[in-house]
């Protein structure tokens, strides 16, 4: 019943409870100089991240580089030991558990629910492995088959990616960009996950492969009832792929949102800034000359600007943001903002800046 | 016809009379490996006149980039320009004093370079000394990785003041003047602290504004700008953008914007050039070419790309199959084992002609042959 590619906004309410949920999620790593290695500061790299995945759906992630939507995707796998905070895992009997606090050997098991695409397909193969032992490792590290059974599960498995099972005893350096990263995700899906983090998965690949890797990502949601989180910089991609947006910055979540409302009319500065800034192939449109051009840098996490982060680049920063930390609040129905302003500022979504 | 803003058509009717900067005429640049030979740049024919900024798009090994690094000479072997030659305006002649001196400081022969139509001299083949006269004075290059371009162990103000120098007989103190001067213009605060920075001091954006800086320090005439944005984020991207934008009608140079983002490709520039395999497959006004593709490598990769706002549920339409490996190409036409419009027996005979329409869109494909429609 769940129709990941509806675009229409939600045509059932999606089901209430979700798949995973983070509360507070917070990951510091501390700065260390000098000879005895002393903590002389921390990065907030995640800072209290509330998000909800729902089953099913695609959650897009979206923000600069270093916004902390990496480190927020390796904790949610346990990549990354979080600082603080829960990471509330919903079984596939309906029980909730705190990744957060299981030690390795507990987690285990969830290892196999929650997988990971990586970003840069020429360096998450090892090339000394054949697609065989590349796809089939997790499958044998967690006994999931016999080992006579391997190979031809294997080759399902690369079939449903879209490679050939021939390609079986050949090594990465034999493909291409995009036969990577589809064995990447034959990899992340060899023990029927039910959530897969794909971190800038498609971002290393070139126009016409990264369609191809988008389509097949859909195709094997509906075919296998996954559900996505992917992390992104590119808003063309995400508006593409995503059922719901959290936007970043600086390590907090400022705005979320069902993707058509939060692109068409959004409740952050730093989104409408996001989205003005997406450059657009249409000649007609490409050179609009309202583009808000943000001014400065992303501020660093380690020296946080007091007030909203994201103040010394807001053209609509007062006083009060200055000095007062907006919390993520509910704005509208489904949509959360960190805006002291967000029910008062009229800002543009992308009909406005685009063309219409 | 649809409504083009008015700015571009006349930027586009100002460019025409311009003189040219650069006319690459048949380039071909080979590159002969242990197992192969792959043919880079195979007959590429550009031209870009003062005050154009012309995007050459394509996917990542068809040639772009190879191409930027032809024109300045700086292919590394085992490449090797085969063919053709890189036309651009004759540099001033060293004065006596700059000009270097032979041995026991006998003056040397002039500077060997093909001549050209035009009062315009060939690079290809020429003399060193004109090659440097061109590099970094005429013409230079922002490459694509800031990090990797610039060196880690110098100041910004010392890899710049080099550049100045080496092209301008300034005094120490009189170049470190002009690159605080240039710092402030691409929008680098604090430009006196800065000049002593090392570039890991400086964040992607103010690197890549670094290396902006670093080519427009001896007022080029044309600007290549390889990939320039590609590792930023989009915020910083718009900002670059805006920079070169501004830069270019400021100083009226020429702009070679190489990129693999044809919204990048819109944003700034007035023409394209579509590249496959080493070919110009699609050349023309940018805002026709991509209101009205004609080739189907052009149509499929315009189509294949997310556009903000046109989510209709409809599902994006990925070029089929993947880039050709560069030792095995396809004989004919190059895009042919992936084009939707292949005719047997014609797309994989011969490679098919340029097509040119009244309004100089040109496009490389038999189905726009006047005989056979």
């Amino acid at each position: 019943m769940t129709q990941p590619t509806a675009t229409a906004p939600a045509p059932q309410p999606a089901p209430a409870e979700p798949l995973l949920e983070t509360r507070a999620l917070t990951k510091t790593f501390p700065i260390r100089k000098g000879f005895l290695s002393r903590t002389v500061g921390e990065v907030r790299a995640v800072a209290e991240v509330d998000l909800q995945i729902r089953p099913g759906q695609t959650v897009g992630l979206v923000g600069e580089s270093g916004c902390g939507k990496s480190t927020l995707g390796r904790c949610i796998l346990r990549a990354h030991q979080p600082t603080s905070g829960e990471i509330r895992y919903r079984r596939a009997d309906g029980e909730v558990v705190d990744l957060a606090q299981l030690s390795e050997k507990e987690l285990k098991p969830y290892r196999r629910d929650i997988r990971m695409v990586f970003q840069d397909p020429f360096s998450s193969l090892n090339p000394r492995m054949t697609l065989l032992e590349l796809v089939g490792e997790p499958l044998l590290v967690n006994h999931v088959v016999p080992k006579n059974q391997i190979e031809g599960r294997v080759a399902e498995l690369l079939r449903r990616v879209g490679l050939r099972p021939e390609y079986l005893h050949r090594y990465p350096n034999a493909f291409s960009g995009g036969e990577r990263q589809r064995v990447g995700l034959a990899r992340a899906l060899a023990l029927d996950p039910r959530l897969v983090v794909a971190d800038e998965a498609v971002s290393a690949l070139d126009v016409s492969v990264r369609a191809q890797i988008l389509n097949l990502m859909k195709d094997l949601q509906e075919a296998e009832d996954l559900t996505y989180l992917f992390i992104s910089h590119d808003l063309g991609m995400v508006e593409y792929m995503a059922d719901e947006v959290v936007v970043m910055y600086v390590g907090r979540v400022v705005e979320t949102g069902p993707t058509d409302e939060l692109y068409t009319r959004p409740l952050h500065p730093y989104t409408e800034a996001l989205l003005s800034s997406v450059p657009d192939p249409d000649p007609n449109t490409a050179r609009r000359p309202e583009r808000i051009v943000l001014r400065g840098e992303v501020a660093d996490p380690s020296d946080v600007p007091p007030g909203c982060p994201f103040n010394p680049r807001c053209f609509y920063a007062e006083e009060r943001c200055r000095t007062e930390v907006p919390a993520l609040r509910e704005v509208a129905p489904g949509r959360r903002a960190a805006c002291h302003f967000a029910e008062t500022l009229q800002l543009r979504g992308i009909e406005e800046l685009g063309a219409a | 016809m649809l409504q083009t803003p008015t700015s571009e058509q006349t930027a586009r009717r100002r460019v025409d009379d311009q003189p040219v900067v650069l006319r690459i005429s048949g380039l071909r640049t080979r590159f002969a490996l242990d197992d192969g030979v792959v043919d880079a740049v195979e007959g590429v024919d550009l031209e870009v006149r003062r005050g154009e900024t012309l995007a050459v798009v394509g996917e990542s090994g068809c040639g772009k980039s190879v191409m930027a690094r032809s024109v300045l000479q700086l292919v590394d072997r085992p490449g090797r320009i085969v063919g053709g030659q890189v036309w651009v305006p004759r540099p001033p002649e060293p004065t006596a004093a700059g000009r270097r001196r032979g041995w026991f400081g006998r003056t040397r022969r002039p500077p060997r370079a093909e001549e050209g139509p035009d009062g315009m001299v060939g690079l290809v083949g020429a003399d060193p000394e004109v090659v440097r006269a061109v590099r970094g004075k005429r013409i230079s290059m922002v490459f694509q990785e800031p990090m990797t371009s610039l060196s880690a162990v110098h100041t910004v103000g010392h890899q710049i003041t080099e550049a100045i120098q080496l092209h301008e007989p300034m005094t120490k103190q009189e170049a470190r003047e002009r690159v605080v001067d240039l710092l402030r213009k691409v929008g680098i605060a604090a430009p006196e602290k800065r000049v002593d920075a090392y570039p890991f001091q400086l964040s992607g954006g103010m690197r890549q504004r670094v290396m902006i800086a670093m080519a427009l320090s001896c007022d080029p005439e044309l600007l290549i700008a390889d990939e320039p944005t590609t590792a930023l984020d989009v915020t910083t991207q718009a900002q670059i953008l805006e920079l070169l934008g501004r830069l270019r009608d400021e100083l009226g140079m020429a702009i070679m914007l190489i990129t693999h983002d044809l919204g990048v490709a819109a944003q700034l520039a007035d023409s394209v050039a579509v590249m496959y395999l080493g070919r110009v497959v699609e050349r023309g006004d940018l805002a026709e070419v991509f209101r009205d593709p004609r080739h189907p490598y052009t149509q499929a990769l315009l189509r294949s790309v997310p556009k903000l706002g046109r989510r209709t549920g409809e599902r994006l339409a990925p070029v089929r199959g993947m880039v050709p490996h560069p030792y095995a190409r396809p004989s004919g036409c190059s895009f042919r084992d992936r084009c939707d419009h292949f005719i047997e027996g014609v797309c994989d005979t011969a490679l098919p002609p340029v097509v040119r329409d009244e309004h100089g869109h040109e496009v490389r494909c038999v189905l726009y042959q006047e005989d056979r429609r």
